[in-house]
């Protein structure tokens, strides 16, 4: 920008007058803007004040928004130039396209591109959206940002694009068993595509999604998201003799697995015979004294009130 | 480092809220933000008198940013700018002046400009509460999530916490459908407990901190269930200091987001203050102030929430905090002209 003729300058401009900006007698949090932005955004001012909404005015808000892509005034006025001026919508998505990699975190160029899809209505195209998604997943190995999986949740129930995703979430956790984002995105599915009509789960769909869990954890115990996604399956805890049975067994291997002694306390604990609440008690011990000791405190809490149980029996 | 660098902090503080450098420029719709931060950060540490020649002048400015109804009093628009780059003049005093085009309030600066005042202890007598809430109810979509800004926005519990911050501390509530808002939050809940930024997202410790804040303002923190599991949700994101999500890198402004929400939830004490506070120090930077995590630029947005971690794992002479107000006790009690 700074080799292009300042605005000043420029003839097609000459019609409007810079409205400056009053930061007011004292300078607070005051930014130090250059002179190139400053100048984009007295015109900017000046031209909404106006309510133009010309080529020029679209113009005027690209480049406020090369300035700053998180000026959600420029964004908000560039939608309502977009709209006015009979703009092709899959134009501006290859816009913000572009934008987007350098600014993947940014809301306003998600809403934006949101916006756009809104607009296309019908005329979406839903596979390219997700196919969007995946490649600012893939971009800069931020395979969590949350933005890409809030806009790819949106266009997975908004285009039915079920197939293909369980597939895609597997391939995630190949690179990285330890996405959460992957693994939520895999309850999203599941739960968005089999569930009975009274929205519980059939049990086949339960153990199948156990013990996907469970091929993870044996991979690396150590790994929470899989030890969640089994407990958000495994409801109610009592009904899964045979989990709580491989969970045992683990933990005479694993003896600092925070995980699989947690889990087990919640089990005995739901079970709640005299002997299954010394089981655990014991296990509270476990993992005070070796398995979670950054939460010893909350062990210490929690074998208490299995103590106070086992005295109300 | 295991001692507060309270001189460098001072100093820090000081150039967040003077003139900042050009790259500050994508924070300039929510500049009002940093100045939150800033005075946030010198309340929690008994340090307000450090800027007691300015009080007057920051108030001033945050009243500057209101937007005023036009002679129509219509509400949509109203509540307060995160900065004046629409272009409006200069008005503290809150005149009623020729309304501007395409200019909007946007509730997370509503927010901190309430909080702002009050820290500075002004009585509130220069807002317009019937517009403030004209604004909210302009805001609340359907489904009681709420958007930032009436002419467009995510929709999301960040603006539900804001929004309800906002009744809060105005001691109004007419702004706010209280049965969707409560409805929305729930929606929210995820599978594993914690709470997503919207149904089915992902659970996150700042969403989780959303959702509490707004329930406990509501009043309707004891309806929620599985309790239990919620705390342990969140006693799991220490893993030296808090993560944000299961599996992610510790950052210090979850010790805020989570630690805030554990202290909601009456768990605080379950937590290991020792590992939290070694975290926090960990994020000191030699020029002053805090990090989000060892080893870059300090921010005032991770100073502030260091600072209050700090504060909770028992730094001595830090204010006792309104965790889900997020400010301190002696703020959120400040009288006002809307105070009952």
């Amino acid at each position: 920008m700074a080799d292009e003729k300042p605005i000043a300058q420029r003839e097609e401009w000459a019609d409007v007058v810079p409205l400056p900006q009053d930061d007011g007698p004292a300078k607070i949090c005051a930014i130090a803007y250059l002179p190139d932005f400053e100048e984009s955004m007295n015109y900017f001012r000046a031209i909404v004040q106006r309510d133009e909404r010309s080529e020029r005015a679209l113009w005027l808000t690209e480049r406020v928004i090369d300035g700053n892509a998180a000026n959600y005034t420029a964004w908000y006025y560039r939608a309502k130039c977009l709209e006015d001026l009979g703009k092709d919508p899959r134009e501006e998505l290859k816009f913000v396209e572009e934008l987007a990699f350098d600014n993947a975190k940014n809301y306003q160029v998600w809403h934006h591109r949101r916006l756009m899809v809104e607009r296309l209505g019908d005329a979406a195209d839903g596979a390219a959206e997700l196919q969007f998604t995946t490649e600012i997943l893939d971009a800069d190995d931020d395979s969590k940002n949350y933005h890409a999986w809030a806009h790819r949740q949106w266009v997975l129930k908004r285009f039915k694009l079920w197939e293909g995703e369980l597939e895609y979430i597997e391939q995630l956790l190949a690179k990285d068993q330890r996405n959460n984002s992957a693994w939520n995105q895999r309850y999203f599915v599941v739960s968005n595509t089999s569930r009975r009509e009274d929205g519980s789960f059939d049990r086949a769909v339960v153990e199948r999604e156990i013990e996907f869990a469970f091929k993870y954890i044996a991979r690396s115990p150590n790994n929470q998201s899989p030890w969640n996604y089994l407990r958000g399956f495994m409801k109610p805890l009592t009904a899964f003799p045979s989990i709580v049975e491989r969970c045992e067994e683990m933990s005479k291997k694993y003896i600092l697995c925070a995980h699989v002694f947690s889990l087990l306390v919640d089990v005995y604990e739901s079970e709640g015979t005299a002997e299954s609440l010394q089981k655990g008690i014991d296990t509270c011990g476990q993992l005070i004294e070796r398995a979670d000791i950054m939460r010893c405190k909350y062990w210490a809490y929690r074998k208490e009130q299995l103590e106070k149980k086992v005295a109300a029996l | 480092m295991s001692k507060l660098e309270r001189d460098k902090l001072m100093r820090f503080i000081d150039r967040g809220m003077g003139i900042l450098p050009a790259r500050f420029v994508t924070q300039e719709s929510n500049r009002l933000t940093i100045v939150y931060f800033g005075l946030s950060s010198l309340d929690v540490t008994n340090s307000l008198d450090h800027i007691a020649d300015q009080r007057s002048a920051i108030i001033d400015f945050v009243y500057s940013l209101q937007v005023l109804p036009g002679p129509d009093n219509n509400y949509e628009r109203c509540g307060f700018r995160g900065s004046p780059l629409i272009g409006n003049p200069w008005n503290p005093n809150c005149e009623p002046i020729e309304q501007l085009k395409h200019d909007y309030a946007h509730v997370a600066n509503t927010y901190v400009a309430l909080c702002i005042l009050k820290m500075l202890g002004d009585d509130l007598s220069r807002v317009n509460r019937p517009a403030v809430m004209g604004g909210l109810r302009a805001i609340q979509a359907q489904d009681g999530s709420f958007r930032a800004m009436f002419c467009g926005s995510e929709s999301d519990l960040r603006f539900v916490f804001c929004a309800t911050a906002i009744c809060s501390l105005l001691n109004d509530w007419s702004g706010f459908n209280k049965d969707l808002g409560f409805a929305y939050i729930l929606k929210c809940r995820s599978w594993d407990n914690g709470f997503g930024q919207g149904p089915e997202q992902e659970a996150h410790g700042g969403s989780t901190y959303c959702a509490l804040a707004a329930l406990s303002l509501l009043g309707r923190i004891d309806e929620l269930e599985g309790k239990d599991s919620l705390v342990r949700w969140l006693l799991e994101r220490q893993i030296s200091g808090f993560q944000g999500r299961v599996e992610k890198v510790a950052d210090t402004c979850y010790s805020w987001w989570v630690g805030a929400s554990l202290a909601m939830l009456g768990a605080w004490d379950l937590v290991n203050h020792d590992m939290c506070a070694s975290f926090t120090y960990s994020c000191q930077h030699m020029i002053g102030g805090f990090s989000k995590v060892p080893g870059v630029s300090p921010d005032p947005l991770h100073t502030y929430f260091s600072l209050c971690a700090l504060g909770m794992c028992g730094h001595d002479g830090f204010q006792p905090l309104h965790y889900s107000l997020g400010l301190t006790h002696r703020a959120a009690a400040a009288p006002t002209v809307f105070s009952s």
